[in-house]
């Protein structure tokens, strides 16, 4: 085994750089984040043309707001919820919302092998959550994205959103009443 | 029957929430076999929303050279907390000066 591993910084410590002007470190920031955050984006508004403009904005905002970063929670997690905000003002801010079916955007299938039942299942199971997910009113999608996709605890969602945790929890309650409801009504 | 639409909206809160559903639920469902597969349509909805969170979803080619590119016009992050600090500190200066010039003048009058 080699011993000349090199220890990367942080993003503490890329954050400390970035806030003295260091685009480099910035730039790795970007690189280490910046999948996660176009996710965030598309999954939170279901439209790629929307998701990279959320994802953009995110990350000016961020470079904006650097010195208010006072590393009181984790880099990724202040980063999250920029880009909850952001999406929420540009779904506001775009009259359009062009909705994108979640089997158009996951990663190609491998067609070549025939697939075990069970997959066969799953897949049927990802595209009707997909097509339910769109179907959610933006505000109850935004709390079953944080909650369920991204394992956010109900007091981070309070605090994203800016409400109350239990309106946080309502919200999360009345949003899955309803997703059962569209799976319920697509599978007949 | 009625009971069952019942206990599936119960359900459908409580396996959705990720807890196990308890008395009167956990029973009824343990007699229930459309019920059980309801919970078990819960619980694989849970799984597969909890799996969406690690399928990458790819950016639009060049989007991080977009970023960095739109930040060349960005100034560098500004350090309010400075600015603030040094604002505060010249109206606290000027404020004691005030006084104690308000302090001399009335004392010179008496």
């Amino acid at each position: 085994m080699s011993s000349s591993s090199v220890e990367l910084p942080n993003d503490a410590e890329l954050v400390a750089l970035a806030r003295e002007g260091d685009r480099s470190a910035f730039s790795e920031l970007l690189e280490r984040h910046g999948r996660e955050v176009y996710g965030l984006a598309f999954r939170l508004t279901h439209d790629h043309e929307l998701a990279s403009d959320v994802a953009q904005e995110t990350w000016i905002r961020v470079w904006r707001g650097l010195s208010s970063f006072r590393g009181d929670a984790a880099f990724s997690t202040w980063l999250y919820r920029i880009a909850v905000n952001t999406a929420s003002t540009a779904r506001r801010r775009h009259a359009r919302h062009q909705q994108t079916a979640l089997a158009d955007v996951v990663e190609p299938e491998d067609h070549s092998n025939p697939q075990p039942e069970g997959r066969v299942d799953q897949l049927e199971l990802r595209n009707r959550l997909g097509q339910a997910l769109s179907q959610l009113p933006p505000g109850l999608r935004t709390v079953v994205v944080m909650k369920d996709v991204y394992g956010w605890s109900h007091s981070e969602i309070s605090t994203a959103l800016d409400i109350s945790v239990t309106a946080a929890k309502v919200r999360l309650h009345r949003a899955h009443q309803r997703l059962q409801r569209y799976l319920h009504e697509e599978s007949g | 029957m009625i009971r069952c639409v019942v206990y599936r909206n119960l359900l459908t809160a409580v396996v959705l929430a990720g807890e196990e559903p308890g008395w009167p639920l956990g029973s009824h469902t343990g007699q229930c076999i459309k019920c059980q597969a309801h919970v078990a349509s819960l619980r694989a909805t849970r799984r597969r929303l909890a799996e969406l969170g690690n399928e990458q979803i790819a950016a639009p080619a060049g989007f991080e050279s977009q970023v960095m590119d739109s930040l060349e016009s960005e100034a560098q992050p500004q350090v309010p907390n400075g600015r603030w600090v040094r604002a505060a500190g010249a109206s606290m200066a000027a404020a004691l000066l005030a006084a104690v010039w308000m302090r001399r003048r009335a004392l010179a009058r008496t």
